[in-house]
């Protein structure tokens, strides 16, 4: 197997690991696609540069709300949970159904797919 | 007629031109809703175009090629627009100064229909291009365009650099900011109420008859720099796009630069930028018609601008725009033989201030001033539109609220449609030079005080 599809097949293992929930699997090279035609201009994927949105480098397994310097809605600072798989896959589902009152005003990516090839492609940057 | 007096009488019907083609709505497309899977309010302040956010700034400036929406409607690059609007003046126009088919005042028109072209090209090419029909001139033609041909990011220093390209053909109609003028307040003009005649290059002289070039580049989403220039296009292609020369036929390329600088923190965005523009024309002697027997006039424009957006989470907004300009006029071709002196200069500050309520109830203040000394060359009397003694002077107080019903993430049909419904008042202290009689006719400044009532949708 080529290592790339490996460190792709270990990502979606550990994203996947102990949250109970079945997900697609997730290629990182796909979902950087996605984050570069979706995400790109409001995120950006260095680490302490804050765009309209919040950095997302290191964003799978940080705390909702907890990037330094960047300005949060009310609503997402008392969120309190933590982006992992599941959160994130239902986040970027419907953004405000999750979080009424969050900044992100995206709509929401609803295939599921391309959810699992972004958050699989997340979970790279750190 | 000796050609300089005859580019002198173009000159002053220019007014008149001004009179027919300056309701000019648009770039706020549902298309690039549905490409994007944003809802309006994500780039419109107000949730309706043109005023953008950061975020419609970071959209355009990156040539319009962001996705993120799904579907078949995510892929169709298209949208139609049209106004409608009820106007009324103080007092009504003179009868031979009529536009056909309307009345002298307190008329209902429909202002324009447009159709789009709007959206991205893979990551790394997009654009927009307006058709529009008017149906108080009842004639179409090519209005905004704005390409951006090759856009790309690079990594400087762990910043990002983006680098770009446009194609368009008005100046400032591909700034990011709202301070200028192809997408400055008012963003809604009756198509039939008198407009001031004086008005500098940036905003007026070769909008809508050229094609810039430019170059840009967007450092750490802070810092913006562009620079090129503009050509007229010839009068075989300007006569199919439906479009004439403005102050006239550029003799080489007219030089364009535009920096600015944005911060933006919390829920806050400000900018402060300049702008400068020079170029060389050949007298306009009718709209597709220039003359080079005595030579180019040189116009050049120096301008300064500001802003500052406070977002909030929606609730409430307001926002503050200012720009000032000041142009320098060497006519030396239009003075030819007229005996009067060829160099002067125009000054202009345009200001307004906006308050939305959940991005759908505004209100807007806007104060335009226009200065300078007498110009016979390019503004003499003449009823209705022009000036008694030749000062390009105006000074307009503008009110306008807004009713925009959909542009969310949760409104009807959202993102195919949208609607804002408005109510403009504008207020002359001085027009074309003067407060009384100023056209030589009898009439006032205050008589052109216009009511606009409008209707503004888009699909």
């Amino acid at each position: 197997m080529p290592g790339f599809l490996l460190r792709a097949a270990f990502t979606v293992t550990l994203l996947t690991a102990g949250s109970g929930t079945a997900f697609a699997a997730g290629d990182p090279a796909a979902g950087k696609s996605v984050f570069q035609s979706t995400c790109s201009i409001c995120h950006s994927v260095q680490p302490g540069q804050n765009k309209i949105g919040p950095t997302l480098s290191g964003v799978v397994g940080r705390k909702t709300g907890s990037v330094a310097g960047y300005t949060y809605s009310p609503q997402n600072q008392a969120a309190n949970l933590t982006w992992d798989a599941a959160t994130l896959d239902k986040y970027l589902e419907a953004p405000r159904a999750m979080i009424p009152g969050t900044k992100m005003t995206y709509g929401g990516l609803k295939d599921a797919q391309k959810r699992a090839d972004l958050i699989a492609y997340l979970a790279t940057l750190k | 007629m000796t050609r300089p007096a005859c580019s002198m009488l173009w000159v002053a019907l220019l007014p008149l031109v001004g009179l027919i083609v300056t309701a000019r709505p648009a770039e706020a497309i549902p298309a690039f809703a549905q490409q994007t899977g944003q809802p309006c309010v994500s780039c419109h302040i107000g949730g309706y175009g043109p005023q953008l956010t950061p975020i419609g700034r970071a959209f355009k400036i990156g040539g319009y090629t962001q996705g993120g929406g799904e579907g078949l409607a995510a892929s169709i690059p298209l949208s139609l627009m049209a106004t409608t609007s009820f106007t009324n003046t103080a007092s009504a126009v003179p009868a031979d100064q009529i536009a056909q088919h309307y009345g002298a005042n307190n008329n209902f028109s429909l202002d324009q229909v447009s159709g789009f072209i709007g959206g991205g090209i893979g990551q790394h090419s997009g654009g927009l291009m307006q058709f529009t029909w008017s149906d108080v001139a009842n004639t179409s033609h090519v209005d905004n365009v704005d390409l951006r041909p090759y856009t790309t990011v690079f990594d400087v220093g762990g910043k990002e650099l983006r680098i770009g390209t446009t194609l368009n053909n008005t100046p400032t109609v591909q700034d990011p900011y709202n301070t200028t003028f192809a997408w400055g307040f008012p963003y809604v003009l009756s198509a039939l109420a008198p407009a001031p005649a004086a008005n500098v290059m940036l905003a007026a002289g070769l909008g809508q008859s050229a094609i810039g070039y430019t170059l840009y580049a967007w450092y750490d989403n802070k810092f913006y720099l562009e620079g090129g220039a503009y050509s007229t296009l010839s009068p075989w292609t300007l006569t199919r796009m439906g479009n004439g020369f403005g102050i006239g036929s550029t003799t080489s390329p007219a030089p364009y630069l535009r920096a600015a600088y944005e911060w933006q923190w919390g829920n806050s965005a400000a900018h402060v930028g300049a702008m400068y523009m020079h170029a060389d024309v050949n007298p306009a002697t009718g709209p597709y018609a220039t003359t080079d027997l005595a030579g180019a006039d040189h116009y050049t424009d120096y301008a300064v601008d500001g802003s500052y957006q406070f977002l909030g989470d929606g609730t409430h907004i307001a926002t503050v725009q200012a720009i000032y300009v000041h142009e320098n006029q060497n006519l030396r071709a239009t003075s030819s033989g007229s005996g009067f002196a060829a160099k002067y200069n125009l000054d202009q500050f345009r200001a307004n201030v906006s308050y939305w309520y959940q991005n759908t109830y505004g209100v807007t203040l806007g104060w335009q001033k226009t200065w300078g000394p007498a110009n016979p060359l390019l503004y003499a009397p003449g009823e209705l539109t022009g000036s008694n003694n030749s000062k390009p002077n105006s000074n307009a107080f503008i009110i306008e609220a807004d009713w925009v019903p959909f542009g969310k993430d949760t409104s009807l049909w959202a993102p195919y449609m949208n609607l804002k419904l408005g109510v403009q008042y504008t207020a002359y202290t001085q027009f074309n030079g003067g407060s009384d009689n100023y056209d030589g006719s009898g009439r006032n400044a205050s008589d052109n005080n216009t009511l606009l009532v409008f209707a503004w949708m888009i699909f």
